[in-house]
Formats: structure tokens, C-alpha cells, sequence
């Protein structure tokens, strides 16, 4: 630090003396209103250095490097854009048929604190990371310390909530809707921290009203509660179909037979995209695909990080083919909505349903390449849906 | 659900259907199960998705902007049933 501080000084005194020299100045970027300054005041004193209490020159201190936290940092944030790209607003809004030029606006992200930066072919329409927050990318290791989750989890309750529904749903007022909150906590035992909880949460609450409860039944609340969330319910978004195989007969002269396997239940695949494309984490999802780089801080070499799909090149090439050769649908072919690509992803895989018991299930998974696989794959973050289930043909 | 009692149902039926079951019992079925599996896609993979495919799908993003979404297959990692 003291070294850098001697630098810039330097630096200073030796452009005062080129003060004079008219031809090396134009060379030197300086700003120039330092320049004019400089001769009104009296000549600076070096910058003293940063004395301790005792009078002793102060001593940087760093923290040994063992102690050192790397908290993880989402990448630099994108600049700000200072003229429209040049064909995409005005295209969006007069809809003027496109001309086949292909301008690029290229964008170069600045170094992150761990020397990674992004290259954008094209500028993105959208940056998912600024909404990122450090509880997005950590885990706190203290538990106790509530983090804001990505998705609010916050009960049982809330099943894919739809907007216009009070916080309290189903129940008829937020005093009920608390106190079988905690009933329905998970929490089997009585203990004295159950009872704090209850006190503190729910009776303390400002919602807290004990006209609410007059009538209360709570055998009646949860049946309420059940049949609101089995109306509500994932398997209600399940279709239910037969799929027919064909059998060989082992025979040329008899023709294969159809036979019917019922039971395979499965959800529209162009809902289960929207869904995902409009749900609690599309806010992070990635359009725009980019090659991440790391700059070495030893030898300043610049080398391509791989990690997630929308940094590959396959999702790359992809979004430029769609760009320059996504088909418009014949009912809206005048459509100059941005096109962008969904990575689908599939996974499939029999799972054991109990312990003890062969109870099996042969889920086929979907997720969304466009999200980060750090919030993907997080057990509760909701990256990974459930998109059918195989009828289970075991020998 | 009725799963459980598939698989008697299906070699009942392909039992008595294939007259060389006894001895290619293990091939048949492989072959099934990569039918059904085949069938389920094909199921999954309806027309709505195709043209979605083919001519995206219009979706509106949480900042407001409407982007035409064309579905691309990545990866598909399964272990294939019929092992």
C-alpha cells in the first residue's frame, strides 16, 4: 500500500515537470483540471504516513491466510448500457420487417474478485446474477441464523400459491392459519422450545386474535387443510394414460400384438418449461449464453471455464442458431420477441420408495440447463421437476 | 397402484403369446421394456411440445419481457431399462 501511495507521488512530481514541455504532455493521459490546480496550491506534502497512537509508522496487518474466508462473489456486474443495441428496440416496437444484418454487440465483463470474467457474443437482454445475493451462492454455516431462501419455503402450506389467495389460505383467519402452523410443524414432542415458539409466534403475534378461535376445532382445520392441498395438490397437474407396446410373437406369419400398460403418469412438458420459466427462480435464469474466462494472476493468461450449460459451447451455437434460423410460428409470423433457448434437460432414474419393500418408482426428472447447477441441484431449492412416472415393469 | 401386478399380467400374456418364451424369456422382456420406454417418450414428447420446438413458445419473464423460447434437448442421462 505505502509503496503504491510513493508511486502515485512520484507520478506527480514528474508531470509537474512536463508542465512545461508541451509536446511530451499531450502524450501523458492526465485529466485536466488536476493540471490546473496544481500551480494555485502550494506544493503538496508527501502523504504522511498513517501514524498508530505510539507515534510508530502503521503496519498493514492481514488477516494469516488460513483464516481467510473466499466467500463466493457472483461475477462482475454487466455495464451499463449506454445506447440500445442497435436493431432489437426499435424492431420490438414498430415491428418493422428485419433487414438481414447481423449486428453483434459484443460485451466484455470486467475481472471478478477470483479473475473471472464473461464474454457475451451478444449484449443479454437480461443479467440473472444481479439479483444474486451472497445467501444465493452460501450456505451459512450457522444454522440458527435464518438465511432468505431462494424460494420461500415457508410451510407445508403454501403449494404452488397462486396470487390472489390471503396469506392465510385455506383457513378462514391468520390466528388459525398461525396456530396450525405450529401443530403441523413436524414437531411430534411437547418440549419446553415447542412451547416458546408457540408463545412467541403464534400467540404473541399482532395477528394474534382470540375472537379468531372461538368455535376452533382442530380436527376440523386439518381436514380442511387436507382437502384444500389434495385439491391442490402435484398429482392433480399428473395426466393419467395407458401406453400400448407392441409384442413380437416370435412368428413371421403372426403379426406382433398391442398390449396395453396402464399407470404412467406424466405432465405436459410445454407447461412443466412455462412453469419453470415463470416460477419462483426464473429470476435466475440464464438467456444469454457466454464463455466464462479466468485471467491467471501469475502469467495473465486468459482460459475458458466450463461448469454450466449456458457457458457451454452446444448452448452457444444453439442460441445462434436459433437467432438466425428459429422458425416463426405461421399464426404470428411478424414476431420480434427475442429468441431465446430453453435448455431441457432430462434424467431418469428407478427409485427405491421404502426401506424394507420393493415400493419402486421410475421418475423421469426435467431441469432447466438455463439455471445455475448450483441452485439446481440444491435439494430444496425446487430446480429439479418431476415430469412422469414410468409404470414400473419389474421382473 | 396397479403396477405391482403388471408385470404377472404382462408375462401371462406374453407367455402364452410368444412361442419360443421358454428360451428367450430374458430378450423379450428387454425388448418390451425398451418399447415401453419408447412409448412413454413418445407420449412425453407430444405435439404441443413439437411445435414448441419448431416455433418457440412465448413466454413472459419476471422482467416483464416477452421472449419466444425454443425448448432444445441438452443431456439426458438415464440408465436404460432394460439392463
Amino acid at each position: 500500500m505505502l509503496v503504491d501511495l510513493q508511486d502515485n507521488s512520484a507520478d506527480g512530481s514528474t508531470q509537474m515537470d512536463l508542465d512545461l514541455d508541451s509536446e511530451e504532455l499531450a502524450a501523458i493521459p492526465v485529466s485536466s483540471d488536476h493540471d490546473e490546480s496544481l500551480p494555485l496550491l502550494p506544493p503538496l506534502p508527501p502523504i504522511p504516513p498513517q501514524l498508530t497512537q505510539s507515534g510508530r509508522p502503521q503496519r498493514n496487518y492481514r488477516l494469516p491466510k488460513r483464516f481467510q474466508d473466499n466467500l463466493p462473489r457472483p461475477e462482475a456486474p454487466l455495464p451499463a448500457v449506454e445506447t440500445e443495441p442497435p436493431n432489437s428496440e426499435t424492431a420490438t416496437h414498430t415491428g418493422i420487417r428485419r433487414v438481414t444484418l447481423i449486428v453483434r454487440d459484443h460485451l466484455v465483463t470486467a475481472l471478478n474478485a477470483f479473475g473471472l470474467w464473461r464474454d457475451y457474443p451478444e449484449r443479454p437482454t437480461f443479467d440473472p446474477d444481479s439479483s444474486l445475493t451472497l445467501e444465493d451462492l452460501a450456505t451459512p454455516r450457522d444454522k440458527s441464523h435464518p438465511s432468505t431462501p431462494l424460494i420461500s419455503n415457508d410451510s407445508a402450506f403454501s403449494v404452488s400459491v397462486a396470487g390472489a389467495r390471503p396469506a392465510y389460505w385455506p383457513f378462514p383467519n391468520p390466528t388459525i392459519h398461525g396456530v396450525l402452523k405450529w401443530l403441523n410443524n413436524g414437531k411430534t414432542v411437547k418440549s419446553e422450545a415447542e412451547m416458546t415458539h408457540f408463545v412467541h409466534d403464534v400467540i404473541l403475534s399482532p395477528e394474534f386474535k382470540a375472537t379468531d378461535l372461538i368455535g376452533f376445532d382442530a380436527h376440523r382445520e386439518n381436514q380442511r387443510l387436507d382437502a384444500a392441498l389434495s385439491k391442490d395438490a402435484l398429482r392433480g397437474q399428473f395426466n393419467e394414460s395407458v401406453v400400448e407396446i407392441l409384442v413380437p410373437s416370435g412368428d413371421t406369419s403372426t403379426p406382433p400384438c398391442l398390449f396395453s400398460v396402464p399407470g404412467l403418469l406424466h405432465r405436459k412438458l410445454t407447461s412443466v418449461i412455462q412453469e419453470a420459466f415463470t416460477g419462483s427462480l426464473s429470476h435466475l435464469f440464464h438467456f444469454s449464453p457466454f464463455k466464462l474466462f479466468h485471467k491467471s494472476p501469475i502469467t495473465g493468461e486468459d482460459e475458458r471455464v466450463y461448469g454450466e450449460i449456458y457457458t457451454s459451447d452446444a448452448f452457444l451455437n444453439e442460441t445462434e442458431k436459433v437467432h438466425r434460423h428459429g422458425q416463426l410460428p405461421p399464426d404470428d409470423p411478424g414476431c420480434v420477441r427475442e429468441k431465446v433457448v430453453a435448455a431441457v434437460m432430462f434424467a431418469s432414474d428407478a427409485t427405491q420408495l421404502t426401506q424394507f419393500g420393493d415400493t419402486k418408482a421410475w421418475p423421469i426428472y426435467f431441469m432447466p440447463g438455463n439455471l445455475s447447477k448450483y441452485v439446481r441441484a440444491k435439494p430444496d431449492s425446487g430446480g429439479l421437476i418431476h415430469l412422469a412416472y414410468i409404470p414400473v415393469v419389474s421382473i | 397402484m396397479d403396477s405391482h401386478q403388471l408385470p404377472d399380467l404382462f408375462q401371462q400374456f406374453a407367455s402364452g403369446f410368444h412361442h419360443k418364451w421358454k428360451t428367450q424369456k430374458r430378450q423379450i422382456l428387454t425388448h418390451c421394456r425398451r418399447e415401453l420406454m419408447h412409448a412413454v417418450w413418445s407420449k412425453i414428447l407430444d405435439d404441443d411440445f413439437i411445435h414448441a420446438y419448431t416455433y418457440g413458445m412465448v413466454i413472459k419473464g419476471v422482467d416483464g419481457i416477452e421472449r419466444r423460447v425454443y425448448p432444445r434437448l441438452f443431456t439426458y442421462s438415464a440408465d436404460y431399462p432394460e439392463k
